[in-house]
C-alpha cells in the first residue's frame, strides 16, 4: 500500500470518535499483555494467598480456590485471550482474503465452488460444531486456534471476493490486463493493495469475534484448562460456585467486564476502519 | 478493399466480420416471469482493415459499439464471432500467453485518465509498469532513463517534478499525458485511442490532440481513434468508419466521406457537427432521437430504419450491405 493512501486513511481515521475510543482501549490491552509481567503483583501460577480469599489489600481481587492471586491471573489472562484470538483470526484472515481474492478475480467455476464451500461453512451452526471439535481434538491453544479459524474464515471471504469483483472491472486493472500483465501481476500490484486495507478491517472484527467465542468455549470447559485464559477463569469460578457464595463480584464480574472491553474496543477499531476504507458506509449510524 | 471479406497481409490490422453478443444473463424465475429478453448485438458483424501508419477513425453515438470494438480488438473480452488479423496472425485463436508479446505492440489510451490510472501508484511506476511487465529493461537505472525520455516525449517536464506524484497530483491532461506514456513506452505499432479527450477540459483537449498526432507521426504508429465527434476525426484520421448500432454503415477517405456523405446517419452526424448558418440549411438531414430501444430491433432489417428521414421501401425487411459507391468509399443502405 502506498504511503499517501496509507496517511489518508489514518487522517480520516482520526476523525472518527468511535476508531479513537477503539484504538484507546486497544492499546491499554496491549500495554498489558506486554508488560503483564512487570504489571502484576504476584505470580498468577503461585500458591500466593489462603484458598477463596476476599479482597483486601494484599489481594485486590482476593484469591481463587486454590490460593492463586486473580487480579494477576486476569492481566496474565489478556495475554492467552487476545493472543489465542489475534493468532486465530489472523490465520482465518489469510484464509479469506487468499479464498475471496482468488474466487473473486478467478470467476466462472473456481468461484462458484469456493462460494458453496462459503455458503456451507456460513450455515454451520457453529457452537455445537465448535463444541464437537474442541472435544474431539481436545483441549489444547493450537486445537482452539484451529477450530476458531475454521470456523471464521468465510465471512471475510465473502465481503473481499465482494472488492474484487467491482476492483477487476476498474479502469486500471483493465488498463493493467490490457498492457501484458500476467495474472499474478495483477493480483500482487493491483488488487491484494487494494483490498488490503479492507481486510485489516475484517481482521479486527474477526478478532473481536475469536475472542468472545475462545470465552465461551472456556468457559464451557473445552479451552485449555491449563492455561489461565479469561474465559478458563470464568469457568473454575463457575465450577467452585462463585455465583453462590457472593464471589462474583470479584470474581466474575471482573474478567466479564475484561472480556466486554476488549471486545468492544475491536469492534470499534473494526467499525471504524471498515468506514473510513469503505467510504459508502459513512454516516450509516 | 474489393472484396472487405478478403484476407490480405499487406494491412497492419484486418478486421473481418467481428460480433460480439452480450447474453443478458438472468435466473430461473427471471426466465419463467418476465418477457424475453434479447441478447444484446453489441457489436454485429464489422469489417474494417488499418495499414501500417494509418489513422482510422471510428465514430458514432454513445452505445453503438465503439467501446466494445476497442476492447475486443485488445482481447479484453472475446468476440462471439470473426476474425481479428494482427500483422498476420489471429488474435482470436490466441490464448492469454500467446497474447503477451502482441500486446505489447497493441497498446490503448482510455477515455478516463481518472479511472485507468492506479491512485496509489507514482507516476514513475505507472509509467514503468508496462517495462517491468514485459521484462524490456536491464535494471532500475535503465528503466528510470527510459522513464524520464518518454516523458520529455509526451511533455511531462521537468520529469522530476512529476516522477513521484500520485494521479491525484495531476491534472487531468497531465493524468491523460501519464496514460499516454504508458501505452507508448512500449513502442507500440498499433495505438487505440478511446474517446482520449472527452473527460477533459476542452482548454486541454487540442495539447493531447496534437500530443498524439505528432507522436504518430514521429513513431509511424498506425491508430484507431474512437470518438463521437466529426471534427476531432477529421482532425486526427485519414479515413473515417461511421458506425450505427453495432455496424458500420459507410466508411471512406476521409474529405470524401465529409464532403460527399451518403448514408443518411453520416449527412445527419455532419448536419449536427456543422455551424450555425449552415445549420439551417441542413436542417432537413436531422434525425428524431431514439425513441426505440435499438436492443430490440429484429434482424433482418436496416438498423437505422426506425430513425431514417427518408421513405421505407425495402428497409424494414432486408438489411443492407456495404456497397462501394466511389474509391474506397463504402455505403450501407438500400438507396444507393
Amino acid at each position: 500500500m502506498s504511503t499517501s493512501r496509507l496517511r489518508e486513511i489514518l487522517k480520516t481515521f482520526r476523525r472518527n470518535p468511535l476508531g479513537v475510543v477503539g484504538v484507546s482501549i486497544l492499546c491499554a490491552f496491549l500495554f498489558v499483555t506486554v508488560f503483564a509481567d512487570v504489571i502484576s503483583p504476584y505470580d498468577p501460577y503461585e500458591r500466593v494467598g489462603k484458598p477463596f480469599e476476599k479482597p483486601s489489600t494484599t489481594h485486590l481481587l482476593g484469591t481463587n480456590d486454590i490460593g492463586q492471586d486473580l487480579l494477576s491471573e486476569m492481566i496474565h489472562g489478556a495475554r492467552i485471550s487476545l493472543g489465542l484470538g489475534f493468532v486465530a483470526a489472523t490465520i482465518a484472515m489469510t484464509i479469506g482474503t487468499v479464498v475471496g481474492v482468488v474466487a473473486g478475480y478467478a470467476g466462472g467455476i473456481v468461484d462458484t465452488i469456493l462460494m458453496r464451500m462459503v455458503d456451507i461453512v456460513l450455515v454451520i451452526p457453529f457452537l455445537p460444531l465448535m463444541i464437537l471439535l474442541a472435544a474431539l481434538l481436545g483441549p489444547s491453544f493450537w486445537n482452539l486456534v484451529l477450530v476458531l479459524s475454521v470456523i471464521i474464515w468465510a465471512r471475510p471471504a465473502r465481503v473481499i471476493r465482494a472488492q474484487v469483483l467491482s476492483l477487476k472491472e476498474r479502469g486500471h486493472v483493465v488498463a493493467a490486463r490490457s498492457t501484458g500483465g500476467t495474472v499474478a501481476h495483477i493480483l500482487f500490484h493491483h488488487v491484494i493493495p487494494a483490498v488490503l486495507p479492507l481486510s485489516l478491517a475484517q481482521l479486527i472484527l474477526a478478532t473481536r469475534t475469536t475472542i468472545l467465542i475462545e470465552a465461551s468455549l472456556s468457559f464451557l470447559g473445552l479451552g485449555d484448562p491449563i492455561s489461565k485464559s479469561w474465559g478458563t477463569i470464568l469457568y473454575y469460578a463457575q465450577a467452585r460456585s462463585a455465583f453462590l457464595t457472593g464471589a462474583w463480584l470479584w470474581w466474575i464480574l471482573p474478567p466479564g467486564l475484561l472480556i466486554s472491553a476488549a471486545v468492544l474496543g475491536f469492534a470499534f477499531t473494526g467499525y471504524a476502519l471498515e468506514e473510513t476504507v469503505n467510504p459508502r458506509l459513512r454516516g450509516r449510524r | 478493399m474489393s472484396n472487405p471479406k478478403a484476407v490480405t497481409h499487406d494491412h497492419l490490422v484486418d478486421v473481418i466480420d467481428l460480433k460480439k453478443v452480450f447474453e443478458t444473463r438472468s435466473g430461473m424465475l427471471t426466465r419463467a416471469f418476465s418477457r424475453d429478453r434479447q441478447p444484446v448485438r453489441a457489436v454485429d458483424g464489422i469489417t474494417f482493415h488499418i495499414d501500417a501508419g494509418e489513422g482510422l477513425g471510428l465514430i458514432g453515438e454513445s452505445g453503438c459499439g465503439k467501446t466494445t470494438t476497442a476492447m475486443l480488438l485488445l482481447r479484453l473480452i472475446d468476440p462471439t464471432a470473426g476474425q481479428i488479423l494482427f500483422d498476420g496472425l489471429d488474435l482470436t485463436s490466441m490464448n492469454t500467453r500467446e497474447l503477451r508479446p502482441v500486446r505489447r505492440r497493441i497498446q490503448m489510451v482510455f477515455q478516463d485518465p481518472y479511472e485507468s490510472l492506479n491512485p496509489g501508484k507514482t507516476v514513475s511506476s505507472l509509467i514503468g509498469e508496462p517495462l517491468v511487465v514485459h521484462r524490456l529493461t536491464s535494471g532500475r537505472r535503465d528503466r528510470e532513463s527510459r522513464i524520464a525520455e518518454i516523458m520529455e516525449q509526451i511533455g511531462l517536464v521537468p520529469t522530476e517534478e512529476y516522477l513521484k506524484r500520485f494521479p491525484h497530483q495531476l491534472s487531468g491532461g497531465q493524468r491523460q499525458r501519464a496514460a499516454i506514456a504508458r501505452a507508448l513506452v512500449l513502442e507500440p505499432v498499433f495505438l487505440i485511442a478511446d474517446e482520449p479527450t472527452s473527460m477533459l477540459d476542452v482548454s486541454v483537449r487540442a495539447g493531447i490532440l496534437n500530443l498524439l498526432q505528432g507522436l504518430r507521426d514521429e513513431m509511424h504508429l498506425a491508430s484507431l481513434f474512437i470518438t463521437h465527434d466529426l471534427a476531432l476525426a477529421r482532425y486526427m484520421c485519414e479515413r473515417i468508419a461511421v458506425l450505427y448500432n453495432g455496424k458500420i454503415v459507410e466508411t471512406g477517405e476521409r474529405e470524401e466521406l465529409l464532403t460527399n456523405p451518403i448514408h443518411p446517419y453520416t449527412r445527419a452526424l455532419i448536419a449536427v457537427a456543422s455551424s450555425l448558418s449552415d445549420f439551417w440549411a441542413r436542417k432537413q438531414e436531422m434525425i428524431t432521437e431514439l425513441d426505440t430501444d435499438w436492443i430490440q430491433l429484429p434482424e433482418g432489417c436496416c438498423r437505422f430504419h426506425p430513425r431514417c428521414p427518408h421513405e421505407h421501401g425495402d428497409c424494414e425487411n432486408r438489411e443492407p450491405d456495404l456497397v462501394e459507391v466511389g474509391p474506397k468509399h463504402w455505403v450501407a443502405c438500400h438507396r444507393t
